[in-house]
């Protein structure tokens, strides 16, 4: 008898039955309850991989890069025929990365090309590109150009001792006097590191009957003329 | 007092419930990511190999400037058919790899690209009268190698050799079989808490299928709040590996499983609110009805 009263409580018990609102209520509290367990568990694991996550979705841009990679290339006009007041001492100016900064004229190998600031796929397809790592012309240092030897730099090997070569750029014109021919490796940096003295370093691929060459010909040129535009010409 | 601690119970009961299905779903959403067809679905579906064909179009006309040897020898031995078939067959192998499969040594078939290069380089030495030579022989070699290198480079869009290079395959294959054992565990283990709340609840009838209904809605709800979420800032598209090729899979394959995961988890979550409204509805009638 004792027996059975218990097993009537028991079912009676688990029988209660639950108003509307609680029943509708219970499933979105028991799921705020699994969020809020969720969150507290995930939090220290999310710290750890915040990071990561960042780095990997960092980016802004919510497109593929264009076919320049995002390089963005400015075309500027450089005045090869500058007539206007001048100085023996002048400032250069840093160009930005993908801008054509000077002309480069070689009149002894019928030479005439843009030279851009930064070195990558892109601009040696539209000139010669002179390394960020290497000084400006005008600045007092090493002022290192290269280009493709199927292109623009196809008769660089041509050159001789004495001949001259000519830097425009939008602050002024510099014009240099080849004095070394060079020959290196691709590996040996000696004729590309910055130097104390202003010169001119031009190099290209030698140029081989098949596939690309490891070795690098070219020349190294000495200043005989720095002329630099007046700041309110040069910034018309 | 009864009545407090048996709804306690459940309420534990379904926590539980809903936290063994959200671990199904997630490890069920991993091991289906593993499939080869995944992958291979979005090669055709997003036409990567044309992007590919693009990509090593402009990479050989941009070693022409250096090599001289004209983007036309390698590209008219390629085809973007040719691409995909190799594409498709590369990416098998490193799932089947990540399956268990014991290697994944990857070689395409470049025979056509090989004779091309050869015959370029035998006409060009006739046409300039160079009589082959070990540096020429050294050279063919070389530029062979470096072609097959470079397309076998673009083709792998889902970075699968960089992964293997770093020992994350093999950590991935390793731990795969875990992945798919808990699933089913985690099944298991949902079965037979929605096995308990029923017999539990021995207010019969209806009321049987709340609390299994509470635990699903809950599992669903969830998980389709952080991929909502994810979707809706679209936040996979700030990927910051821009390459095309690389870009368009990637995105592709974590926007599919985010969409993948929360269908299946608004499923679970329709159903579990089905389950509800049906147990209060039906419930109702049945207390009418008594």
């Amino acid at each position: 008898m004792k027996k059975k009263t218990k097993d009537f409580e028991h079912t009676a018990a688990q029988r209660a039955p639950m108003s509307r609102s609680v029943q509708i209520l219970l499933p979105v509290l028991i799921t705020m309850l699994c969020a809020g367990i969720a969150i507290l568990v995930l939090m220290r694991p999310y710290e750890q991989l915040h990071t990561y996550l960042n780095i990997a979705f960092m980016d802004n841009m919510k497109n593929p890069v264009d076919e320049n990679n995002g390089l963005r290339i400015v075309e500027n006009e450089i005045d090869t025929t500058y007539e206007g007041e001048t100085a023996s001492e002048g400032e250069a100016v840093i160009p930005a990365f993908g801008e054509q900064y000077a002309m480069l004229e070689i009149e002894a190998i019928d030479l005439s090309v843009p030279v851009y600031w930064g070195s990558n796929a892109q601009l040696l397809e539209r000139g010669a590109v002179q390394t960020t790592a290497s000084a400006v012309a005008g600045a007092g240092g090493n002022a290192v150009i290269d280009a493709h030897v199927n292109t623009f730099f196809r008769d660089l090997n041509k050159l001789e001792t004495g001949d001259t070569v000519t830097l425009y750029t939008q602050y002024g014109r510099f014009t240099y006097e080849v004095n070394q021919l060079i020959e290196f490796k691709e590996t040996d940096k000696k004729y590309v590191l910055p130097t104390e003295e202003e010169q001119l370093t031009l190099y290209t691929c030698e140029m081989q009957v098949f596939g690309s060459s490891e070795i690098r010909i070219g020349a190294v040129c000495k200043p005989t003329e720095m002329v630099y535009y007046s700041t309110e010409v040069a910034e018309q | 007092m009864k009545t407090g601690r048996y709804m306690i119970v459940r309420i534990l009961l379904t926590v539980l419930l809903t936290f063994s299905m959200t671990g199904y779903l997630a490890c069920s959403a991993v091991t289906s990511l593993a499939r080869p067809s995944v992958c291979t679905s979005i090669i055709k579906e997003e036409k990567l190999a044309e992007k590919v064909y693009t990509a090593l179009e402009k990479d050989f006309k941009e070693a022409y400037n250096t090599t001289a040897i004209p983007p036309e020898t390698y590209m008219d031995a390629i085809t973007t058919e040719w691409l995909e078939a190799e594409m498709c067959h590369h990416t098998e192998l490193y799932m089947n790899y990540i399956n268990g499969a014991e290697s994944a040594v990857y070689e395409a078939d470049f025979t056509a690209l090989e004779e091309s290069i050869t015959a370029f380089f035998y006409d060009y030495a006739e046409s300039i009268d160079y009589e082959p030579d070990d540096v020429f022989e050294e050279k063919l070699s070389e530029t062979i190698t470096n072609a097959e290198k470079k397309i076998t480079q673009r083709m792998d869009a889902f970075y699968m050799q960089t992964l293997q290079a770093n020992g994350i395959l093999p950590k991935v294959q390793k731990y795969l079989p875990y992945v798919t054992g808990l699933s089913w565990g985690l099944w298991g283990v949902s079965i037979v808490l929605i096995g308990l709340l029923v017999v539990l609840e021995h207010g019969g009838g209806w009321r049987r299928i709340y609390w299994a209904g509470c635990g699903l809605f809950g599992a669903g709800a969830l998980l389709t709040a952080p991929c909502a979420y994810i979707l809706g800032t679209d936040a996979i598209s700030g990927f910051a590996i821009k390459e095309p090729i690389v870009y368009t899979a990637i995105t592709s394959l974590l926007e599919g499983a985010l969409q993948w995961f929360m269908i299946k988890a608004i499923v679970f979550g329709a159903i579990g609110l089905l389950l509800i409204i049906l147990s209060v509805i039906l419930n109702k009638k049945q207390a009418k009805a008594e």
